[in-house]
């Protein structure tokens, strides 16, 4: 236990925890002026945390004895980090006009930015659970930030109260799993777990728990009641902020569970296809009634949940595959870690460039965001257009775009199976073509449909430098990793 | 002294009643002291089973679902009552707002 | 001197009579008096649990704090008499989905061996004291108790946020 050591290790998870004291100091330094410096410090705090990432290798080692120091927590750290900093660039402007530029966005920004940290570096259930909290409250008010405007109080209010209800569900979940063993770490419950006769009903009763209680925070139906309202209704980058953030952040800390707590058995495997299954489903059918932009991505969020719930149960059965193949089994449930984090980092390269696209065109209120404005959009913003076009077509997985070899890499660790998962594999591939129906629907709106009215002016810009070159950025990795995803893949790997 | 399992069993009636008032009233404010009886219901579990483990670490354990209650409340509440000024009511069914 | 079994028997009585009004009562007020009889009841039952300290801070954080800050915003809003929360039919069937739920949970549970076992008899319990409780939390527990103070931190600054006045040139 040597302080300075752990200190160390845990460089990019304290950084933003002081970056959000230090905005918060300067809003009483400097009241009023402080929003433009709290974005400046918070882009600090975050670089600087990315930078002592980048610079020191995994050490393996247990960082205050409930922290993992291994090549998962730190490629999912990273990647955290890169969204919370684009998250940064997307609310500035925005904050600028609508005269909400206070500190306290990025206070809150930098404390849920570290709880989600947290969440994937924890290797203990009260870690886990803080780490949730830590990540949900601060985004209940940065949800509710426009507290003038109903719908984005509404949406902070209805996150809030089912985000209360799940970590109920959540702590109950946890006390089970600790009166089972008497400890909350993974290594004591692994240890406990390991021998099947001594898992009773309190045991899968507690796990049980515990999904449903992360299900509600990575939005899994049928546990996603809430998300459609609470994504519409939230300012934009928070919006982006949810969808990228707490999915790669809950799905961290649910695969850690996965590969280093849970075993393998009939009901987690049950309980698991059901809500993938479910998710897909209901996610892919929701969407395709939508005739507005956010609360369409809110339902291909819910079915890309489902997508990645099936790398989970991957890395769940790939663990009782041991017993057949001897040996073979750790290989194949780490690369099944690996296609979900990969997964995951090409869903939040390609949210962040969907959200950044609706911030860009200023569709903040309701009318603009209605599918039916983007008519013949593509003659009079046809780079726009065409950012939007390859973000649907990733989110769809079509090839030569990094969603796809997301959905690929998915497959092809369930397939390693054999026909074991084959029910929640053939629901992903026929869901997989409902999506392509309304993301197509979509770019024929863009692309063949005409405006109503061809002399109005083009929908003005939000005319943010950062904004345009995020949406670039973004898009220009779904291209590049969309062709040539050995570096992402190498980097994820560590 | 009380066997474990009679501390699991009003736990577990804590946690459904806490489940049952959340689903079936509207107020938010009743709806949230629902899920206060939940996060009891998870501390008394942490405090009876500790008993035969390492008794500290149940109340350890508890201390810090109390304290996540207590921001839980203070932002809850702050949303109640901003959404109130929006509102004039504290309804779960008055938020329409966001519909399809 | 009361037995424990007689203490545990009066304290999760208060509590889960509470617990029912909690959830039955129409006026909040009336809801948020029954939960503190919930509260001091299952502070009642960490006391018969040997968690002296838990039972204080409980009695102090969510019977005095925490309900106080409820009745406070229940009264600043100054409800007129609640409205006839008659039960619907997508509240009957949440009800019935609630209950499923509960069993699906209690059944399970009901039939597990490890809670038919007889307690251990009278084993000599260790007291959760303040001292080890400080022990446990502040060298196994550090982060968490950490991680707790940034939460409470930025709970206040985002409650603030909320709830204060809005400024004079702030806009929808």
């Amino acid at each position: 236990m040597d302080l300075a050591t752990d200190l160390a290790a845990t460089a990019p998870l304290w950084l933003p925890m002081l970056g959000c004291l230090a905005v918060l100091l300067l809003e009483t330094l400097a009241p009023g002026r402080s929003g433009h410096l709290g974005a400046l410090v918070a882009g600090a705090a975050i670089a600087l945390a990315f930078a002592r990432l980048v610079a020191t290798a995994p050490s393996g080692r247990l960082p205050f004895g409930m922290l993992a120091d291994d090549a998962l927590g730190r490629s999912l750290t990273g990647l955290l980090l890169l969204v919370g900093a684009a998250v940064v660039v997307l609310a500035e402007p925005l904050l600028a006009r609508l005269r909400l530029a206070h500190g306290e966005f990025f206070a809150l920004l930098l404390a849920s930015l570290s709880g989600m940290v947290l969440l994937v570096q924890a290797r203990d259930l009260m870690a886990l659970f803080l780490a949730v909290e830590l990540l949900s409250i601060p985004l209940y008010v940065l949800a509710a930030f426009r507290r003038l405007s109903a719908p984005s109080v509404e949406s902070g209010f209805k996150y809030f109260l089912l985000g209360a209800f799940a970590s109920g569900f959540l702590v109950y979940g946890i006390a089970l799993l600790f009166s089972t063993c008497g400890d909350t770490s993974y290594a004591a419950l692994a240890r406990f777990a390991a021998d099947p006769a001594r898992l009773g009903a309190t045991w899968h009763v507690g796990v049980a728990l515990l999904l449903v209680g992360l299900g509600f925070k990575v939005a899994a139906a049928p546990f996603h009641g809430w998300t459609p309202d609470v994504y519409e209704g939230a300012p934009t980058p928070v919006t982006a902020f949810m969808a990228a953030g707490v999915k790669v952040a809950a799905f961290g800390g649910v695969l850690r569970l996965a590969h280093e707590v849970l075993p393998d058995g009939a009901g987690l495997r049950a309980g698991l296809a059901l809500l993938a299954c479910a998710s897909m489903l209901v996610g892919n059918l929701g969407a395709l009634l939508q005739v507005r932009l956010k609360r369409l991505l809110a339902w291909s969020s819910i079915a890309h949940a489902g997508y990645l719930l099936l790398g989970v149960l991957v890395v769940v059965a790939a663990k009782s595959h041991a017993g057949a193949t001897g040996a073979a089994a750790t290989p194949l449930a780490d690369s099944a870690v690996q296609a979900v984090v990969f997964y995951l980092a090409t869903y939040a390269l390609t949210t962040l460039a969907a959200f950044g696209w609706i911030l860009d065109l200023g569709r903040e209120s309701a009318e603009l965001q209605d599918l039916r404005a983007l008519r013949g959009l593509a003659r009079r913003r046809p780079w726009l257009s065409a950012a939007l076009a390859l973000c649907f077509l990733s989110f769809a997985g079509v090839p030569l775009t990094a969603g796809f070899l997301g959905k690929l890499y998915v497959l092809k660790a369930a397939f390693a199976l054999g026909t074991e998962l084959i029910v929640p594999m053939v629901v992903l591939a026929a869901t997989s073509v409902i999506a392509l129906g309304y993301y197509l629907r979509i770019l024929s709106t863009l692309y063949m449909e005409r405006a109503p009215d061809e002399n109005a002016p083009a929908p003005a810009r939000l005319g943010s430098t950062g904004v345009a070159l995020l949406i670039a950025a973004a898009c220009g990795g779904v291209l590049l990793f969309g062709v040539w995803p050995e570096p992402l893949l190498r980097w994820l790997g560590g | 002294m009380a066997p474990q399992s009679w501390y699991l069993i009003v736990s577990a009636l804590l946690f459904g009643l806490g489940i049952v008032g959340f689903v079936t009233r509207r107020n938010s404010l009743v709806m949230f002291m629902s899920v206060e009886l939940m996060l009891n219901a998870a501390n008394l579990v942490f405090v009876a089973a500790a008993r035969d483990h390492v008794p500290a670490r149940g109340s350890a354990c508890a201390l810090f679902v109390i304290a996540v209650a207590a921001s839980e409340v203070a932002v809850g509440l702050a949303l109640v009552l901003a959404l109130f000024r929006l509102k004039k009511s504290v309804d779960s069914d008055a938020v329409r707002e966001l519909r399809a | 001197m009361l037995s424990e079994r007689t203490a545990f028997l009066i304290f999760s009585v208060i509590a889960l009579i509470g617990a029912v009004n909690v959830i039955t009562r129409r006026h909040p007020v009336h809801a948020a008096l029954w939960l503190v009889g919930t509260f001091l009841g299952v502070a009642g039952l960490f006391l018969t649990l040997g968690a002296g300290l838990l039972g204080a801070i409980q009695v102090m954080v969510y019977a005095g704090a925490i309900m106080v800050l409820f009745l406070f915003v229940i009264l600043l809003l100054n409800l007129d008499a609640p409205p006839d929360e008659g039960l619907s039919f997508a509240r009957g069937a949440s009800l019935l989905a609630a209950v499923a739920t509960l069993a699906l949970i209690a059944l399970p549970l009901a039939r597990a061996p490890e809670l038919r076992a007889a307690a251990t008899p009278e084993s000599p319990v260790a007291d959760a004291s303040a001292g080890q409780v400080a022990n446990v939390l502040f060298t196994r527990y550090a982060l968490p108790f950490e991680v707790v103070s940034l939460l409470l931190l930025i709970a206040m600054v985002g409650a603030i946020h909320l709830a204060r006045r809005p400024r004079r040139d702030e806009t929808v």
